[in-house]
């Protein structure tokens, strides 16, 4: 029992020096806090969260929410880092603090309805849709929202890249409208 | 002494090989063959042609608008499969960037299968940044593929000329429709 107490003790203060254990940079404690419209770069995607509004109805789907539902759209600048097509994934950015919403849609603001491939060098406006319960958050609620940094790593089992080790990267606090 | 050459002999070799040996990314690339702008070439999946290509700063099939905050390649290809249906799309290779063709167009030839044998004409579209079609333009190559990743499998590149392309406003486009090889 001592030995193993021994054995955490040092494991410990060898941790600390090099960053700590892995789950800590996972954690949203050490992200930058940023203003609404304030860029976030990182490996695949620089990041801009601009603002979030609630719609009772998407312009652009024939879909409707379920009843005692609302879309909470939140709008991102986006642009594609790397030097090749990246599809933007529904788990980019993230929502604290309204319960699980689960996995964004995401559309071109200027082109909504399709998946949203980001070509290198062409920044653009992303929607990413939540349909959340509408008494999870009102008009003029503050929200936070975090983008999810990712490391670039090489397929062994498909083409390309594979993004590991998912982290939050910065956090947004921006007024719903 | 016999023993340590033939150690140093073994290790001399080891580095020769570790030096030598195909990268994975050498040993799972695709397999290009070349055909040139209104040439018929044919992979194991699939035969092309590409017929030409334009520049637009929108494209439009009627129902759907295409805006771009660069320019849109437009090229006109025949293709047809040659092993079972599938779709034939690819990515434009400008300087060291790859950009992906849409699927944003109904209209677009990679948007539907082709058949084997029933050769179909129509567009792919890709969206690029102005600023690389000036960097690269005269030196892009079009790489048509059934598949994103073609592992090991035929590719067919068609060097693609863009450098004195003038873009139009607004390219209608038509969806694909039967032709002959």
């Amino acid at each position: 029992m001592l030995a193993v107490v021994a054995l955490l003790v040092v494991a410990g203060l060898v941790a600390v020096p090099l960053g700590g254990w892995d789950h800590v940079d996972r954690t949203a404690a050490g992200a930058d806090r940023l203003a609404p419209g304030a860029e976030h770069r990182a490996e695949q995607f620089h990041t801009a969260v601009e603002g979030a509004e609630l719609l009772p109805a998407l312009p652009w789907s024939v879909l409707e929410p379920e009843p005692g539902n609302v879309y909470l759209v939140v709008r991102a600048r986006l642009e594609n880092a790397t030097e090749r097509t990246q599809s933007v994934p529904g788990t980019h950015l993230l929502l604290r603090g309204i319960g699980d919403v689960g996995v964004a849609s995401r559309s071109l603001e200027r082109d909504p309805g399709g998946d949203p491939q980001l070509q290198p060098g062409l920044p653009d406006e992303v929607l990413f849709v939540w349909e959340v319960p509408a008494d999870a958050v009102t008009p003029g609620d503050r929200l936070e929202v975090l983008v999810v940094d990712t490391t670039r790593a090489r397929s062994q089992v498909s083409d390309g890249d594979i993004w590991l080790h998912p982290r939050v990267g910065a956090t947004w606090e921006v007024r719903v409208a | 002494m016999r023993a340590l050459l033939a150690a140093l002999a073994l290790v001399a070799l080891a580095v020769v090989v570790h030096e030598t040996a195909p990268t994975d990314q050498e040993l799972t690339a695709p397999l290009p063959r070349t055909a040139a702008v209104g040439e018929w070439g044919e992979v194991r999946t699939f035969a092309a042609r590409v017929e030409g290509v334009r520049l637009a700063s929108e494209v439009t099939d009627g129902e759907w608008t295409g805006t771009t905050g660069g320019a849109w390649v437009v090229v006109d290809v025949s293709a047809e499969t040659v092993l079972a249906p599938t779709t034939v799309g690819g990515w434009l290779l400008l300087g060291d960037e790859r950009y992906d063709v849409s699927g944003r167009a109904d209209a677009a030839l990679n948007r539907g299968r082709l058949s084997p044998g029933l050769a179909e004409r129509g567009v792919l579209l890709v969206e690029v940044p102005v600023e690389a079609l000036r960097a690269h333009g005269d030196d892009a190559t079009l790489r048509l593929s059934t598949d994103a990743a073609a592992r090991r499998d035929g590719v067919l590149d068609v060097p693609l000329d863009l450098a004195g392309l003038e873009p139009e406003a607004l390219l209608e486009i038509t969806a694909p429709e039967r032709t002959e090889r």
